[in-house]
């Protein structure tokens, strides 16, 4: 056994080298992929990547001056403008630290789902990877950078990222993309990102929200109505909300959220869905023309509007996106887990079945903290 | 080299990272859309069904405590039961094998050549067979609690992204249809019949170690498969291999992927499975006059290395032969039929 | 002389059976001293260093035979030659020569007998000098050993912060001299054997009669009695035979040199053995976990013991698998560096010459040559390889780009975790550099299953019928005691701890 297993042993480690590795060094480290339609049949790639070419000095390496080198390609897909990613960079392509694929606006209208898949399928791209739309050529958006030592996707990645902590903008993983395509009943979503320019200095934004029908961009809604859809899909963990319908000012933080959903018996044949929101809020900013004092009364009294304001507004946006036949609520999951019977009934029409579905709407808030100034205001 | 029994508790965590790692390595697109791991139901019933299988595994044991399912049959009867078993646990190897070597070559090295790094895999497996049971139940007492650390680590992370509205309702489908998938998921516990062998060298109480064994995989089942559609939903159907890509999804503060911890679980369940059906095998082939350990460990391994490299051609070959039809064949032959036949054939009294 | 108590050290012979316990060939002592004389000069012409002095008891002739520099001049001349030449009485009979010269002239403790010419020489190479008188047909060996040994030091090999400062030396009779001062019981058996042909060594096989099982004593025994070697030099050469059977890179018996840790694990039922000229002990059974263990975990805190118990562990993991998953992920998945890391690496790689394959397993190498220099070469030019050292490999290799920083850094971690666990220096230095092959070649996959062959082959190996992974694998909570975590003493000190055979 013994004399088997040293020279089988030696045998493979000689011979199981013969095969293609690449060093780190090797290696293209891909930061952010931004895809533009060009025609029905050809697609422009912009791959952003990392700038590890150095030369030796005193000290160790020496970093370049420039940090990313943008390459565009193009294909007839994704795959096959990235395929001439070797021959044009030299290096073998890793996607597995790639922060964000960049969907161009005119992309976006014309299909996502092609392009999507490349990133799905390629093992080393992480599932966890954002998705996003951009508000014009994704290529320009990746190269959009003053600062030689900036790297554009790293700040669309964070600006994606920071959403759950404003509470008004959404971000999509590839996985939660691939998620919302299966589910039959639901539209696909992913956030807007555009750039604002200010003072000949141009920074990127989420701006919205692009609702998909099917693979295809039908809607931007705003923040306010992002917001809402953040809370009703129990995805707000930070945020400010801002109480229109006081007079004075009134912001509050999101402390807890929570919303469920049931579905009533159906009436002549019209889905009825029951929603239940509750709120903890710490009020962080408080003032109003005749300054009052933040105590009990005008505690019970701004959860009573931030109850009314909440109910309005949610029920408007449910009932605008379902007569738009947008189900980005997943109330198509909500009426299979509750109701599998009428789900039956109405999955195959499932937009004209929402189109005339009505909604109860119930918020329950309380104000949990008001910060450090407990009685008057400083002014 | 001597022999000694090993423990209850060692011989049934044997079998419990055996089955764990068809578990794992579950794929709803090469299972023939029986199991799409997102219908609790499927699990319950093959929870239930696995239970069931093993019944007859026990009643054997009780019957021949010492016994095996050859040991109880004359000399000239035992060759085509042996036969049989050598095949059966080969076979389960050479699967486990080739699926291991399907994911490395789709998921992680598309391009690489690795069929010279499963030769040595293999070789290894015998290796540690070679060691006996008693060296791979120790190791694998260690390896477990590896593995169990890190499918703790998994789950834990991908918690906070746990959505009941990813869950399929229960009993959407109809309940025969989830009485279908549990019956064939549950088939592809050969370990029942691995238990046939290796339970005639444990020591200690084997009925508790039995029945917690069963609890804990069935808990474990319901917890793996709550955890896989509860974050990754539809998503996971999608996928070749849904709980690696639920561990893509998780993610640690200072770890960029978990998926290094799906595939060391992997590797060490491989190397338990593999080399503890392959010392069975080997045992298998013992009845043959002609053969000894060494030169029945050569015919294992020569016969895993050639059976893991064309039943991983592509995907194609590799689904017929992992069908769960023909493992549900086999494993109740194995693990039901020829236990029951023979605690009714051999009467009572009957010394072994 | 006193290593290899041979009388044919002078020229090159095959190898034989030892001469011991009075085996192997039989020559009686003659009762004429010349005769007996004659002998010993033929068996030792051409050692010098062997000396003959005739004498007379009274008016019988006889002689004595010692080695210079093996005794203690005053005592021989004190007490051996001086009151056997001031006997003057008459003719004696054979019994009232023996009677005479043992119990009424020699005023030394220890002598010893025999009636056969070969077994002089392991007495006379070991510091004693032997008496033939006329009338008596048996040699008298008395116990005159002078030479010169090295006081108790400090032990080199296993420096402790709390411990004792005393550690074995060369004699064998101190070091169980050492061991009965710490147990002072009757159950400590020193048992004698002979093991060696050229060098005739004696080994001392230790226990607690009412602690260590009989069977696990026995089996020693037997296997050190069947041991068939030239010469036995310390006691890791006969650690092999008694190792387990398997092939393994880690060893199965246990090795100290220090009398309080061959204490404690003779307080554990364990079996000790010393060979005569080794300051190092062996002892069966041995577990794996002890290897991260020290005597001074005991004089410390339990918290603090097993802070250090797990940083050993720890230590352990890094020194033998950080330089193969370092180029591991390098090569195969960079996917798990973070982004910073990963182009800081990349960076420094980028202006390397070699792969990252071969940098690490120069590196290492480069890393063994120096640490093998340190070790072997005169006190006076330490500083030079330091120096070079941490020049040739730190600072000009880095900045010609021959090698970059993270490496060095790599192998600086590793170096510093192997001195932590230098019980398996050895086998952690060779699996280092298997680990980094085994990385380079097929990335984590082949390090993941090395190293789950590695468990299981560490868990077949048994140390005298106890695994030597036990304290892993028990399913017994009371086990863990003592491994990882240390219970207080007031606990600890409840129960003595016996190691059970395995039963079949």
């Amino acid at each position: 056994m013994k004399r088997l297993l040293i020279p089988v042993i030696a045998f493979v480690f000689l011979f199981s080298g013969c095969s293609r590795t690449f060093d780190i060094n090797e290696r293209l480290i891909v930061q952010g992929v931004g895809i533009d339609y060009v025609s029905e049949n050809e697609v422009e790639v912009t791959v952003q990547a990392l700038n590890t070419d150095t030369y030796a000095g005193i000290g160790g390496a020496k970093v370049p001056d420039k940090l990313v080198k943008n390459y565009v390609l193009k294909g007839k897909t994704v795959a096959s403008a990235l395929s001439k990613l070797n021959s044009f960079s030299g290096k073998e392509p890793l996607y597995t630290h790639t922060r964000i694929i960049l969907l161009g606006k005119e992309l976006a209208e014309n299909g996502i789902k092609n392009v999507i898949d490349f990133f799905s399928r390629d093992s080393s791209c992480r599932a966890s990877l954002y998705v996003a739309v951009c508000d014009g050529r994704a290529g320009d958006f990746l190269k959009n950078t003053d600062d030689s030592q900036s790297v554009p996707s790293v700040e669309i990645e964070n600006a994606v990222g920071a959403s759950q902590f404003g509470g008004d903008t959404v971000n999509v993983h590839i996985y939660e993309l691939i998620k919302m395509y299966r589910e039959k009943t639901t539209s696909a979503f992913l956030p807007v990102v555009s750039l604002d320019e200010k003072d000949k200095e141009k920074a990127v934004s989420v701006s919205g929200t692009a609702v998909l029908d099917s693979d295809r961009g039908k809607q931007i809604i705003g923040e306010s109505d992002t917001q809402l859809l953040m809370l009703f899909l129990n995805r707000t963990k930070y945020g400010t909300y801002t109480l229109d319908s006081f007079d004075g000012n009134a912001s509050f933080d999101f402390y807890k959220t929570r919303c469920r959903t049931d579905v009533s018996k159906a009436i002549k044949d019209e889905t009825v869905f029951n929603v239940k929101i509750k709120c903890v809020f710490d009020c962080v900013e408080f003032s109003d023309k005749k300054d009052s004092v933040l105590d009990g009364g005008m505690l019970k009294e701004l959860e009573n509007l931030l109850e009314k304001e909440l109910e309005r507004k949610m029920s408007s946006f449910l009932y605008r996106m379902s007569r738009n036949g947008n189900d980005c609520m997943r109330l198509g999951r909500v009426l299979l887990l509750k109701d599998k019977k009428q789900y039956r009934q109405k999955e195959n029409d499932w937009r004209q079945a929402l189109s005339s579905a009505g909604f109860n709407v119930n918020v329950d808030v309380s104000i949990r903290r008001i910060g450090q100034e407990s009685n008057e205001s400083a002014f | 080299m001597q022999k000694r029994k090993i423990g209850a508790g060692q011989l049934f965590c044997l079998l419990y990272i055996c089955r764990m790692l068809t578990t794992v390595t579950f794929s709803p697109i090469l299972s023939d859309g029986l199991l799409s791991g997102n219908n609790l139901p499927d699990i319950v019933f093959a929870a239930l069904f696995i239970f069931l299988l093993c019944i007859p595994a026990y009643l054997f044991y009780k019957r021949f405590p010492s016994g095996t399912p050859l040991s109880v049959l004359p000399e000239n009867k035992a060759s085509v039961p042996a036969l049989f078993y050598c095949a059966l646990f080969l076979f389960s190897a050479s699967v486990s094998v080739s699926r291991f070597y399907i994911f490395l070559t789709s998921v992680i090295y598309p391009e690489k050549n690795m069929s010279l790094f499963f030769v040595i895999a293999v070789l290894l497996c015998v290796y540690c067979s070679y060691l006996g049971i008693e060296a791979l139940s120790r190791g694998n007492v260690i390896l477990l609690f590896i593995t169990a650390l890190g499918t703790a680590a998994i789950l834990y992370t991908s918690a906070d992204k746990i959505s009941f509205y990813n869950l399929e309702p229960i009993l959407f489908n109809p309940i025969s249809d989830s009485v279908k998938s549990g019956f064939f998921a549950a088939g592809r516990t050969v370990e029942a019949a691995a238990f046939l062998f290796l339970a005639a060298e444990t020591k200690g109480n084997i009925k508790k170690g039995f029945f917690v064994c069963i609890s804990l995989f069935v808990i474990s089942l319901l917890l793996l498969f709550f955890f896989l559609g509860g974050v990754s939903g539809k998503f996971a159907e999608t996928q070749l291999f849904p709980f690696y890509s639920l561990a893509i999804i998780s993610k640690f503060p200072f770890f960029e992927r978990l998926d290094a911890v799906v595939t060391a679980i992997w590797i060490f369940s491989i190397l338990i499975k593999c080399s503890l059906f392959i010392y069975i095998a080997g045992e298998q082939l013992n009845v043959f006059s002609f053969m000894n350990v060494k030169r029945s460990l050569t015919v294992c391994f020569l016969i895993i290395t050639v059976l893991s490299q064309v039943f991983s051609i592509n995907l194609t070959v590799h689904k017929a032969v992992s069908s769960p039809y023909v493992f549900a064949a086999l494993t109740l032959t194995g693990a039901v039929l020829i236990p029951l036949a023979e605690i009714r054939k051999i009467g009572k009294g009957r010394e072994i | 002389m006193i290593y290899l108590k041979n009388p044919f050290l002078k020229s090159e012979r095959q190898l034989t059976f030892p001469v011991k316990n009075g085996d192997g060939d039989f020559t009686s002592v003659s009762e004429k001293t010349e005769e007996n004389l004659a002998f010993v000069k033929e068996k030792l012409d051409c050692c010098s260093d062997v000396l003959y002095r005739r004498l007379e008891i009274g008016s019988e002739k006889a002689a004595l035979v010692f080695c210079d520099g093996l005794c203690n001049s005053v005592l021989l001349n004190e007490g051996i030659i001086k009151p056997l030449t001031e006997i003057k009485a008459p003719l004696f009979t054979k019994r009232s020569i023996y009677e005479t010269v043992t119990e009424k002239t020699y005023s030394g403790s220890d002598f010893k007998s025999g009636e056969n010419l070969n077994d002089i020489f392991p007495f006379l190479f070991s510091g004693c000098a032997i008496l033939f008188a006329d009338g008596m047909n048996c040699f008298l060996a008395f116990s005159v050993q002078g030479f010169e040994k090295r006081g108790f030091e400090e032990p080199h090999t296993e420096v402790q912060e709390k411990g004792t400062m005393e550690g074995f030396v060369e004699t064998l009779t101190d070091n169980i001299a050492l061991l009965r001062r710490k147990l002072k019981t009757p159950f400590l058996k020193t048992e004698e054997i002979i093991i060696g042909s050229t060098s005739n060594t004696r080994v001392a096989v230790c226990y607690l009669s009412d602690r260590a099982d009989k069977k696990t004593v026995e089996s020693i025994k037997n296997k050190l009695k069947e041991i068939k070697i030239d010469s036995v030099l310390s006691s890791d050469y006969l650690a092999p035979y008694l190792d387990s059977g398997f092939l393994s890179l880690f060893s199965a018996v246990g090795r100290t040199e220090r009398p309080d840790t061959l204490c404690s694990k003779l307080g554990e039922g364990r079996v000790g053995i010393i060979a005569d000229g080794s300051p190092f002990a062996v002892f069966l059974p041995f577990l794996f976990t002890e290897n991260f263990q020290a005597s001074d975990d005991y004089c410390h805190r339990p918290f603090y013991s097993f802070f250090i118990r797990c940083l050993r562990l720890l230590c352990f993991f890094l020194s033998a698998m950080l330089p193969g998953i370092y180029v591991a992920v390098c090569v195969y998945h960079q996917e798990v560096l973070s982004q910073a890391l990963l182009v800081e690496i990349a960076v420094q790689e980028n202006v390397t010459p070699f792969s990252i394959t071969a940098e690490a397993l120069t590196v290492h190498i480069m890393y063994e040559i120096v640490r093998e220099a340190g070790l072997r070469m005169p006190k006076a030019v330490g500083h030079a390889v330091s120096i070079v050292g941490a020049l040739v490999i730190g600072e000009a290799a880095v900045s010609a780009g021959i090698i970059a920083a993270p490496m060095v850094i790599i192998v600086a971690l590793t170096a510093i975790g192997s001195f932590v666990v230098s019980p398996v220096y050895e086998s952690v230095s060779v699996l280092r550099l298997v680990f980094i092959i085994i990385g380079g070649m097929s990335g984590f996959f082949g390090i993941m299953l090395f190293f789950g062959a590695c468990v299981i082959n560490i868990c077949a190996l048994n140390s005298e019928n106890v695994p030597f992974s036990a304290t892993l694998i028990t399913a017994n909570i009371g086990s863990f005691r003592d491994v990882l975590f240390r219970l207080g003493w007031k606990k600890l000190g409840r129960r003595v701890l016996k190691i059970d055979r395995l039963e079949k």
